[in-house]
């Protein structure tokens, strides 16, 4: 270190030695003491400062320069700032280019230390450099910069230009393809040194920002204030250029060859899908760290790209052939993890799900495969194998694919098509085919909702009710899943066998929920009926005053339906013993007397009664129906009677007649003198109660016995019943689409109808066509007269 | 920075070899102390090392400098508006006025000092001084303030007088 | 020449910057870096490219910087070549008729008035307006009479304007330009029979609609009654040796006289002063506020002067005043400036070499931050070192105007040499209002107050009830009086 000078007008020359001299040691990575330091800083500075426009001077400084093209005839400041400027320049790039020389035959990781530890110190040292020349910075440079001569940097700026135009322009290549070895070794398995790639990748990312230094520095002024936003946002995505032009693509490249190769030869060689998937998953992982730790995060996302196309978009095949095997297999986790990978890549998943539906369409069928053999027709045992088969692939794709709404809609669509059209609903009768299930759904809720010996308690119940509500959201026909339940549901409030009124309610609102207030209003006056029955009973006994409760002398229940609600009931005519027909009488007179307006019509055949009997040994209850009730009473006068009689006194019809008095036969209530068979009884057999009757319990139920349950019948009867129903709901919707649309095509007029009642059930193409066909005839539309297809609404 | 960091101090030499001991946050407020102990990684080490001189600056000033410093270090950090060219010189505080009446010698030798240091605030408080002394003054007021002598001819006085311009050929 | 055709041809429409055209070849601009067609390029260099340094817009105007086109704009707005002159102006009044002929005599001898160390403000005001009259008297009448115009028909517009060929100051030794101007007015009045010949707004203007002052000032003349008073100005202008009113007037003569009423032509000779500086145009507010609105056109407050200021009285408080510090006339540069108060610190010489004038030049940089044009004049005239410094140094600071030069062979003017200056501008001095109680205080015991002895006529008093008694007795005569009358009348 040369003695300093401290006059305060030093000559450049001088000035420049020791300058000269300090940067020598500061990039020959000597130890710099702060006094050394100081000692550059000072030469700087007192340089840079010592001009005095003195008294003795001439007007113009005697080093007025010769004007270098481009620059003005500015002060001497100016012109010694680029005097020392430019040495400066030449003494970095001279440095840089003797390091070059160094490193020329290098090659590989030897090379890549060799730069790694030459950009290390170069930094430091150039840093050391801007320090020292700091004054130079702040006040030439600056000047410069604002007069807008864009080729003057910030020394460190103008270190990284210098470094990045000789050094790292020379040596590029070799360097990112030695970075590349390596980073190829270690996906090999080897391990390799990191830091030498973050090294470099450092450098990168600092040559990138130093173009854009000056602009920023530029931009600061108030000259470039408009240009000011462009240059920023530039500046931001520019500082990774280099990095990206450089060496990104690159990498990408050289991932995406490695990777190709690899999968294929994996494949090849073992073709197992698991292995090959537990792999992919943890080459992923392998590179999102290696980007994490040593490589710019900016690339992280590109690379995962490159990563998921080579080696899952590629052989998205392989994946879709073997997701049908896993599912048969059950493998839930490869599931989980093979919808992962999919779900990277996009359009992977697409296939899968596909897949999926066909899947458990297929099983959902096998399964009812199996009980349709067996108990076809026991609803419990239908429902929860249509549960079973749901709830399994619910959890799969709950948790193996993450609730995923694509293969959701897989399973919904499955399990739409098992559920509705089966091994046991192509057990039924062909009118019934397509409402089989709606109807042994129905069947098992009268089941769970009955008075029954075994009764689940309030959360199973729940629990049970809400499966239900599942199964019921894929039934096409809920309509008539509607009809049947209603009819279960009426046959229960009548004969108050259900369980709970709450779990009703309960099970009603879920209804109401799921499908609306229409669906459910008949039940809900079903029940009001029921209430306002009590009501009206409790009422009416009230109003009896004394004497004519005893003149009736038995126990009178009502049960007042309001027809429109209620399913249709049998009636019959019957001829009511005195006893039975004056309380009748008497409820008749109070009711016109409470309600105008209103017609009661008894129906006896849903109607029961208790007998007590004291004609036999024990005392004995009898529950009974009405017919029955009036049947036995009649044995209060006499012994016995022909049927001929029986058919007389009760007005039955001779087809009832004989089965109430097989039924008490049955029963051993009552004994015929001739042999029964089956259901025919000629009219003069005679009929006498049997005295000789006993019973273990003290209470016997008669009712039951009676009507038989014509399952079939009924359910054809409700059929047909559905089938009425809905002509009259499409040709209402066809009405009231017309009447909106006024005008509409035959095609699009289908469409409209099938969306409308698809909530309700699946209307048939023809029996839309007859619907609308009856509604030109009843001229509530007509067909257009120049084009065939198009229907017009007649207001 | 740290707690520690904030009891630490370093040392300054000044040009006339007496050394001051300067808690390390006050001396943040130079520019030129603070790159220096980055660049050269001073800042992590835990005692005062060696000495920095601080050659262009005597003891007396460096004394004042670094009691102005100490004065101002809790300072927030003024956002940077050097561009704009209303510079005001009556917002003076008046701790700064106590501090800078001293002799003319002195304040100037404060202004170069703050510049070697690089201690903006400092610069400006008294330059804005020194313009306070100057402006309003009549060229013979200037004179007295600051001692000057009149060095022109009579004759190039006249014509100063009669019309102030400055010819260029 | 047909090659170029071609060229221009196909590049004048070509704006493709990827053009595969063979005859001419896309290259970059090594400033701008844009892809033009070859041809393009020297055009666009010379013109337009914006990295390209250039001389200054204004470089014929005395602007020698260097910079990049697209720097220009910025420039333009603080280049010393864009430079207003400033045209406000204010009046003098002669105090007495006999005024013009003193200030006349003054300007023959080329008298002025001395300053001394704290004079008012206004007082010092109206001495240098003062003194600029009288330097216009010190020339020949010839001269200022072609300077005259129609806004200014009777005295030229001060300051005169510098006529190179005239060498007489002052016509014939034992005239008085006055008689010379008697003997014009009585030739004019003899001369002219017009009906409108007295008509004034004619005379500057004819186009212009307004109503004829008829008839014409020969008759009058006759009917005049002269009677000469003696005037004689009033004590405090006599004792600052004033000839012109120490009021400030903003309304020209032209307006004044276009009034048309005689009367008030009475009332003597007015002055314009016109300030005449060159400005930076970006300093041009400034310059205005400190030198023209805030300071000498509110004179009247600043120095707000007792009642009594005709007889004599010097006493002055102020209606507004300057924050801090104190508001000087320079007289010798003619600048109004502001004095920061108690900034004075000591000269110690031992303590260091540093002087003001001694100084590195980045300090003046940094100092010339602070301070205003008018404090960079102020300083250009102490010393040469300074001077030097200031003129070269903080060249930015100054304006440049060139010289018009007439060459001797054709009479035709061109740019001479340019001078460099700099502007009398300084920022609005904040101002603060005053509550003038110390004139209230004052003027209760001003020692100019004549004496206004108010007797009162001894008016007797009697007591009460006699004077109910007369009044009594007066209506009672009234009433009798009237009564009788009235009876008279019936009969």
């Amino acid at each position: 270190m040369g003695t300093p000078s401290t006059s305060r007008k030093p000559d450049a020359v001088q000035v420049w030695n020791d300058l000269s001299n300090g940067l020598n040691s500061a990039y020959n990575r000597e130890h710099i003491s702060s006094q050394d330091y100081m000692q550059l800083y000072s030469s700087v500075y007192n340089y840079c400062t010592s001009i005095t426009l003195g008294a003795n001077s001439t007007r113009r400084p005697e080093t007025r320069n010769v004007p270098t093209p481009g620059r003005a005839n500015q002060e001497d400041t100016s012109f010694m700032g680029h005097e020392l400027y430019q040495k400066l320049k030449n003494y970095v790039t001279d440095y840089v280019l003797k390091v070059r020389e160094r490193g020329v035959d290098l090659t590989g990781e030897s090379l890549l230390s060799f730069y790694t530890t030459e950009w290390e110190n170069f930094r430091f040292s150039s840093r050391v450099m801007n320090g020292i020349f700091a004054y130079l910075n702040r006040h030439w440079i600056k000047r410069e910069l604002d007069e807008g001569h864009e080729d003057i940097y910030m020394i460190y700026t103008l270190a990284l230009m210098i470094w990045k135009e000789h050094m790292f322009g020379g040596m590029k290549d070799k360097v990112i393809d030695a970075v590349l070895e390596l980073i190829k070794k270690e996906r090999n398995g080897d391990i390799i040194r990191t830091a030498y790639i973050s090294g470099v990748v450092e450098c990168l990312v600092e040559l990138g920002i130093d173009e854009y230094d000056a602009a920023e520095s530029a931009g600061a002024t108030a000259a470039s204030a408009a240009q000011n936003g462009a240059p920023r946002r530039n500046a931001d995505r520019a500082k990774l250029s280099v990095y990206k032009t450089e060496f990104e693509k690159r990498f990408l490249e050289a991932t995406h060859d490695f990777y190709k190769l690899e999968s294929a030869n994996f494949l090849q060689e073992e073709g197992n899908i698991t292995e090959y998937m537990l792999k992919v998953e943890k080459r992923l992982q392998e590179e999102d760290n290696r980007c994490q730790l040593y490589l710019n995060s900016a690339t992280s996302a590109p690379l995962a790209a490159c990563c998921e196309e080579v080696l899952i978009a590629s052989r998205l095949e392989v994946f879709q052939n073997e997701f049908g095997g896993l599912l048969e297999k059950n493998r839930d986790e490869d599931l989980a993890r093979m919808f992962k990978l999919c779900d990277r890549v996009a359009n992977g998943l697409d296939q899968l799900r596909i897949g999926l539906e066909k899947h458990i369409t297929k099983e959902g069928h096998e399964a009812l495969a199996r009980i349709a053999d067996g108990n076809a027709m026991d609803p419990r045992v239908y429902v929860n194998t249509l549960l079973e088969v749901h709830q399994r692939y619910l959890k799969l794709v709950q948790q193996a694919f993450g609730n995923d709404p694509g293969f959701m809609q897989a399973l919904d669509k499955a399990a739409t098509s098992f559920m509705n059209k089966n091994e046991v609903t192509k057990k039924a009768p062909a009118s019934q085919q397509n409402s089989k299930s709606a109807e042994l759904l129905a069947r098992y809720c009268d089941q769970l909702l009955k008075k029954s010996s075994k009764m689940p308690d309030e959360n199973e119940l729940e629990e049970l009710l809400n499966k239900i509500m599942i199964i019921f959201k894929y039934i096409d026909d809920k309509d008539v899943f509607s009809k049947h339940y209603t009819k279960f549901f009426s046959k229960r409030l009548i004969n108050e066998m259900s369980a709970s009124d709450e779990a009703e309610a309960n099970f009603i609102q879920k209804l109401k929920s799921s499908c609306g207030y229409e669906y459910t209003s008949r039940l809900s006056k079903m029940v009001n009926d029921t209430q306002v029955s009590k009501d009206l009973a409790s009422e009416f006994k009230e109003s009896l005053s004394g004497d004519k409760k005893s003149k009736m002398g038995l126990e009178f229940n009502i049960l007042v339906l309001s027809s429109g609600s209620w399913p249709q009931f049998p009636t019959a005519t019957l001829n009511l013993p005195n006893r039975l027909s004056s309380s009748i009488e008497y409820f008749a007179e109070f009711y016109n007397a409470k309600f105008n307006g209103r017609r009661l019509t008894w129906v006896y055949s849903q109607s029961r009664g208790e007998l007590t009997t004291h004609c036999f040994s024990k005392k004995y209850v009898f529950t009974s129906t009405t017919a029955q009730m009036a049947m036995l009473l009649l044995f209060n006068e006499q012994d016995s009677y022909t049927v001929g009689q029986l058919i007389e006194a009760t007005a039955l019809d001779s087809k009832s007649v004989p089965q109430i008095v097989a039924s008490l036969i049955k029963n051993d209530v009552l004994k015929s003198d001739k042999e029964i068979t089956g259901e025919e009884v000629s009219p003069d057999t005679v009929i006498s109660l049997n005295q000789e009757y006993s019973n273990k319990k003290v209470r016997v139920d008669l009712s039951k016995m009676t009507i038989k349950q014509d399952t079939n019948r009924e359910n054809e009867v409700v059929q047909k019943n559905v089938e009425e129903d809905r002509k009259n709901v499409i040709s209402a919707c066809i009405v009231r689409i017309m009447k909106t649309r006024k005008e509409l095509k035959h095609q699009a007029l289908m469409t409209e109808v099938i969306q409308q009642l698809s909530n309700r059930f699946k209307p048939k193409i023809d029996m839309i066509k007859r619907s609308i066909g009856s509604m030109i005839e009843k001229e509530y539309i007509a067909r257009s007269k120049d084009q065939n297809d198009l229907y017009v609404y007649i207001s | 920075m740290t707690d520690a960091a904030q009891e630490r101090s370093i040392k300054l030499l000044s040009s006339d070899n007496e050394t001051f001991q300067v808690p390390r946050n006050v001396i943040r407020l130079s520019n030129t102390i603070n790159t220096l102990l980055q660049d050269l990684g001073l800042d992590d080490e835990e005692d005062a090392g060696d000495a920095i001189p601080v050659q262009n600056v005597t003891s007396t000033i460096l004394k004042k400098v670094i009691a102005w410093c100490q004065h101002h270090h809790e300072d927030p950090v003024a956002a940077d508006d050097s561009d704009s060219r209303e510079k005001r010189t009556d917002d003076i505080s008046s701790w700064d006025v106590e501090f800078l009446k001293v002799d003319q010698g002195t304040l100037f030798e404060l202004i170069l000092a703050a510049n070697y240091l690089d201690i903006k605030g400092l610069l400006d408080v008294s330059c804005k001084t020194v313009a306070n002394m100057i402006k309003g003054k009549s060229p013979e007021e200037i004179r007295r303030t600051f001692n000057i002598k009149n060095d022109f001819t009579p004759e190039e006085e006249e014509q100063i007088r009669k019309e102030n311009a400055w010819c260029e050929d | 020449m047909d090659l170029d055709n071609i060229h221009h041809t196909h590049c004048s429409y070509c704006i493709n910057s990827s053009c595969e055209n063979e005859i001419c070849i896309i290259e970059k601009c090594q400033f701008c870096h844009i892809r033009l067609h070859h041809c393009k390029i020297e055009e666009h260099v010379a013109e337009i490219c914006r990295k390209v340094t250039v001389k200054c817009l204004n470089n014929q105007f005395g602007c020698d910087k260097l910079l990049c086109r697209d720097k220009m704009s910025c420039h333009l707005e603080i280049c010393p070549a864009s430079i207003v002159v400033c045209t406000r102006d204010r009046s003098r009044r002669c105090c007495i008729q006999s005024s013009k002929l003193e200030l006349k005599k003054l300007g023959k001898q080329y008298k002025l008035n001395e300053f001394h160390e704290n004079m008012d403000f206004d007082i010092k005001l109206a001495t240098q307006d003062q003194n600029s009259i009288i330097k216009s008297y010190h020339s020949s009448r010839k001269m200022r009479v072609k300077q005259r115009d129609p806004l200014n028909p009777a005295h030229p517009l001060i300051p005169l304007r510098e006529d190179l060929f005239d060498c007489s100051v002052i016509g014939r030794e034992d005239e008085d330009s006055s008689e010379d101007e008697k003997r014009e007015r009585r030739e004019r009045i003899k001369k002219s029979r017009m009906m409108f010949a007295n008509c004034y707004m004619c005379q500057i203007d004819p186009s212009v609609q307004h109503l004829h002052t008829l008839g014409n000032g020969s008759e009058l003349e006759r009917h005049r009654k002269r009677r000469i008073t003696v005037q004689s100005t009033d004590p405090f202008h006599q004792m600052h040796k004033l000839h012109v009113s120490i009021a400030v007037e903003n309304i020209p003569e032209s307006t004044i006289k276009g009034e048309n009423v005689r009367e008030i032509k009475k009332g003597g000779t007015i002055y314009t002063i016109k300030c005449l500086e060159s400005v930076k145009r970006k300093e041009y507010g400034q310059h205005a506020l400190s030198q023209h609105t805030e300071t000498v056109d509110q004179v009247d407050q600043l120095i707000l002067r007792c009642p009594n200021w005709y007889k004599g009285c010097e006493f002055h408080s102020s209606r507004i005043k300057p924050k801090h510090g104190k508001i000087l006339l320079q007289v010798e540069n003619s600048l109004i400036t502001h004095q920061v108060e108690n900034a004075h610190l000591p000269f110690v010489a031992k303590t260091s070499e540093l002087r003001l004038d001694s100084l590195p030049l980045w300090v003046y940089e940094e100092l010339s931050d602070y301070l205003p044009s008018t404090s960079l004049l102020n300083l250009s005239m102490v010393s040469k070192n300074l001077r030097q410094n200031m003129f070269v140094g903080l060249k930015n600071r100054a304006y440049v105007e060139g010289s018009w030069h007439k060459s001797e062979k054709n009479g035709n003017w061109s740019y001479g040499s340019f001078k460099w200056k700099f502007c009398k501008s300084e920022p609005s001095i904040p101002m603060e209002s005053n509550i003038p109680s110390d004139l209230s205080q004052h003027i209760s015991t001003c020692e100019f107050y004549e004496q206004i002895e108010h007797t009162e006529q001894m008016v007797p008093i009697f007591p009460r009830e006699l004077e109910t008694r007369i009044w009594h007795g007066f209506c009672d005569f009234l009433s009798t009086q009237a009564i009788r009358d009235a009876v008279f009348e019936f009969e």
